[in-house]
């Protein structure tokens, strides 16, 4: 993977991440950041990856994200099923 | 006896551990912060008046005491031996004039003081709860000496298998597994009528230090359940000396480290395969995974059990809630699998200097580390798939049988989620095993640690605040759905920020951690 490629990847999962924590609609965001977390991950060979807090930050926000929208499910389901 | 001297060496070697000192902080302010939440529940009156806050605080803190005693022989002794004999040293002890009960000796009093000095921090906390009010002193005693009673066969048990085996981490998992199984015994046989039949004896023996352990608290209720305790903790003794006698005989046979030839492969079959494997290192990570028959043969022995559990098994009718347990317990045994085949990753080759050699090719670290993740994937990709597809097929089998809207939608919930956080251990306990393979000192340690972060940690933390919840008065009903969502909901959230930064860390800094162990070892 280029460097630069890696590096765009990172910073764009730092701001997927921050989107992924809008309830529901953040779980496609979630799931592009941890996308681009991974490929950054196997690509990126031997190169120093300068931004690398940035890709750290973006995957646990984003984990954090789908964790919302799950629960955020699992809420409306048990209303939905209760009413 | 001249243990003294082996005593006065591995104390030595553990003064120079960080962890020793590590361990002491964490189970005192583990403790502290245990007993600190109990008080402030109950004084905020969520759990009732203080009189009654001795029973729960001495439960928690027997839920920790009983796993720690219980672990104390696989992660202390059991790759003491081994390794020295891997080492070479074993062979040196006897010739300084020593025989195997002094050394044996030796490194059971070293070896054991961890666990001690954790016990010494639980204990006189237990205490206080017998004088809060809730627990007898008879209860107290009793389980103060069917702790002690675990400790010593635990660490006995584990001195033997590192005795009679030759690797450190098989002599680990054998240990575990014995431990395990004795604590599980007297469990799964109750209620069960065995008297008088041929397994009785054999499961009243194997589980005594479970049997202990559990009746140390319902003699209060049934007083003919005191000959029940005594025998227990006699068959407990008994077994502890016991493998001590066995290890002093065994360790004066089993000093030398003897590797048994390799055959070369007899067919033609087995030589191509070798020959037309297109990645050298796959192929040589997956040889040294082995153990594809015994993954696949624990997947399907436990999906039979399931089904047989599940259509009724004679004597034993299951709730769907149960065989669920059941599900779970099953898919933990093939987590322990995952990471313990994982954190093999890589060990070997630092210790015996091959990893700096292949550093040095054009291959580069990150090869290594995608050829040990495929051949991970291509040994518990299927099972694990085949494993998770059979229990939602067995959960969506037992919805029938469940009652009311909230209730079946519930169960499907926590049948699905569980098995996504299955795979999800899977995955992140392959990377952690692989870092911690790479790093650690040997490989039992590389376990426990992976162990430790990803199942253990979550565990720890969400099941101390449920128990306190559900003793504060929260129904049963509510206990348990707590306990799931806490379970699933931290189990992912530690799935996700360790797995995220192992990947990381093995993505960028594989080579230099891999110098650094190197240097380490060359350094002693």
């Amino acid at each position: 993977m280029p460097k630069s490629e890696m590096l765009r990847r990172s910073v764009r999962c730092f701001w997927l991440g921050w989107l992924a924590l809008v309830p529901v609609a953040g779980g496609i965001a979630a799931l592009f950041a941890l996308i681009d977390f991974q490929a950054v991950v196997l690509g990126k060979g031997e190169q120093w990856n300068a931004a690398r807090p940035y890709l750290l930050l973006g995957a646990w926000l984003a984990g954090l994200g789908l964790l919302i929208t799950s629960t955020a499910a699992v809420l409306a389901l048990l209303v939905l099923v209760n009413s | 006896m001249n243990a003294l001297p082996i005593a006065r060496r591995e104390l030595l070697v553990l003064a120079r551990r960080p962890w020793v000192y590590w361990s002491r902080l964490g189970v005192g302010g583990l403790v502290a912060g245990i007993s600190a939440l109990t008080i402030f529940l109950a004084a905020t009156g969520g759990l009732g008046n203080p009189a009654s806050l001795g029973r729960p605080l001495f439960d928690v803190l027997l839920f920790l005491a009983g796993p720690l005693c219980l672990c104390a022989g696989p992660v202390l002794v059991a790759d003491s031996l081994a390794n020295e004999r891997q080492a070479g040293t074993l062979g040196l002890l006897f010739l300084a004039n020593l025989r195997s009960p002094d050394i044996l000796a030796g490194k059971l009093i070293a070896l054991s003081l961890p666990a001690l000095q954790a016990l010494l921090a639980i204990v006189p906390v237990m205490g206080v709860a017998f004088f809060l009010g809730g627990v007898t002193g008879g209860e107290f005693a009793r389980t103060m000496v069917a702790l002690l009673s675990l400790l010593g066969w635990s660490l006995a048990v584990a001195l033997v298998c590192s005795t009679l085996l030759r690797e450190g981490r098989a002599a680990f998992g054998l240990s575990l597994a014995l431990g395990v199984g004795a604590m599980a015994l007297p469990l799964l046989t109750r209620g069960w009528t065995l008297a008088g039949t041929l397994v009785a004896f054999p499961a009243e023996f194997l589980g005594a230090p479970g049997t202990a352990l559990y009746h140390a608290r319902e003699v209060e209720k049934n007083a003919s359940l005191a000959v029940t305790w005594w025998a227990a903790v006699g068959w407990t003794q008994v077994m502890t000396l016991g493998c001590l006698a066995v290890a002093s005989v065994a360790l004066a046979w089993n000093w030398r480290d003897e590797r048994r030839p390799v055959p070369p492969p007899a067919s033609r079959t087995a030589r191509r395969r070798r020959c037309s494997e297109s990645d050298p290192l796959q192929w040589l990570a997956r040889e040294r995974l082995g153990g594809r028959a015994w993954v696949r043969g624990y997947t399907l022995a436990a999906m039979g059990l399931m089904c047989w559990l599940a259509s009724g098994a004679p004597g034993w009718t299951a709730t769907p809630w149960q065989v669920l347990g059941l599900v779970w317990l099953a898919q933990a045994g093939f987590k322990l699998t995952v990471a313990w085949y994982a954190s093999r990753a890589l060990g070997p080759e630092r210790a015996s200097g091959s990893l700096e050699v292949l550093l040095v090719t054009p291959l580069g670290g990150e090869t290594l580390w995608r050829s040990w993740l495929r051949a991970m994937r291509g040994l518990f990709l299927v099972p694990a798939m085949l494993f998770c597809g059979w229990n939602l097929a067995l959960a969506w089998r037992l919805v029938r049988e469940v009652s009311g809207p909230e209730e079946t939608l519930g169960f499907w919930l926590f049948a699905l989620l569980a098995a996504a956080l299955f795979l999800l251990d899977g995955y992140t306990l392959t990377w952690v095993g692989l870092w911690e393979g790479l790093t650690a000192r040997n490989a039992s340690r590389a376990c426990a640690r992976t162990l430790l972060r990803v199942l253990v940690a979550p565990s720890l933390v969400s099941l101390p605040i449920t128990l306190l919840a559900v003793w504060g008065g929260a129904p049963w009903p509510d206990g348990l759905v707590l306990i799931g969502s806490l379970w699933l909901g931290l189990g992912f959230l530690t799935d996700l920020a360790v797995g995220a930064w192992t990947m990381v860390r093995v993505s960028d800094d594989f080579r230099a951690a891999a110098i650094t162990a190197n240097q380490r070892r060359s350094l002693g």
